[in-house]
């Protein structure tokens, strides 16, 4: 069988992730460059409605490459001694605004399959001294975190570039204990992606 | 499961991708649910 001139080629989801760390890293790297997207704390207070008093708290290499969609933890902070997931933590504006919450006798693992900001991450912990932040690599579709183990996993921005939504999802279940809180902020489309556009990395990542 | 929605915005507005999201009606949300 052969395939039509037209049919989309399958997504290659491995340079679909290659793209998306290339973007990523770039806002770390150059926060204020100027993307497709907004980004840093100005935006966060303006449009997401972010406490501008609890993003001053944090250091500029925390909040400058924050390029969320919305606000999870508007939802409702982690109780102290909470155990929380960031999936897809970036450079941690949501994880260390959690981690303040959830204290020292609490636990914030951030997961990021991007080096940059892993690397970006391990930097602030030591910047702020919250050392109940963990980053682990990993991607949001095979969460490093044990089964039943957290009370709270939230995510900003990140399902959307995620090409197996079920299984986020799946994982996001697998890893909360029962009665434990999904809060996440993401996009959502409206009006439907041709065929074609899905298989369009460009249209994923811009 | 309960899910919710508790909010809607367009984190898009201003940018330069604001175009692509009209196109295809791109709308941020805030979404929470709790597991049973």
């Amino acid at each position: 069988m052969t395939e039509g001139k037209d049919k989309p080629m399958p997504l290659d989801t491995v340079r679909l992730r290659e793209e998306i760390r290339k973007v990523y890293s770039e806002v770390v790297r150059d926060p204020k460059k100027g993307y497709h997207f907004h980004t840093g704390p100005e935006y966060a207070v303006e449009r997401l409605g972010y406490s501008p008093e609890a993003l001053a708290e944090l250091p500029d290499s925390v909040t400058a490459p924050f390029a969320g969609v919305g606000n999870p933890l508007s939802m409702g902070l982690p109780t102290p001694g909470a155990t929380v997931v960031d999936i897809g933590a970036g450079s941690g504006m949501d994880t260390f605004l959690a981690a303040k919450a959830v204290g020292l006798r609490g636990k914030v693992m951030a997961v990021d399959m991007t080096d940059a900001m892993l690397e970006r991450g391990r930097e602030n912990i030591a910047l702020t001294s919250l050392t109940q932040i963990e980053y682990r690599k990993g991607m949001a579709e095979a969460l490093p975190v044990d089964d039943a183990s957290v009370h709270l996993v939230i995510s900003n921005g990140v399902i959307n570039l995620t090409p197996d939504k079920d299984a986020v999802f799946r994982e996001a279940f697998r890893a909360l204990k029962p009665g434990g809180r999904l809060q996440i902020a993401d996009i959502v489309v409206h009006k439907d992606i041709p065929p074609a556009g899905r298989e369009d990395i460009a249209i994923w990542t811009a | 499961m309960d899910v919710e929605v508790t909010w809607r915005g367009n984190p898009f507005t201003g940018a330069s991708g604001q175009r692509k999201a009209d196109k295809f009606e791109t709308e941020g949300v805030n979404i929470r649910a709790r597991k049973p």
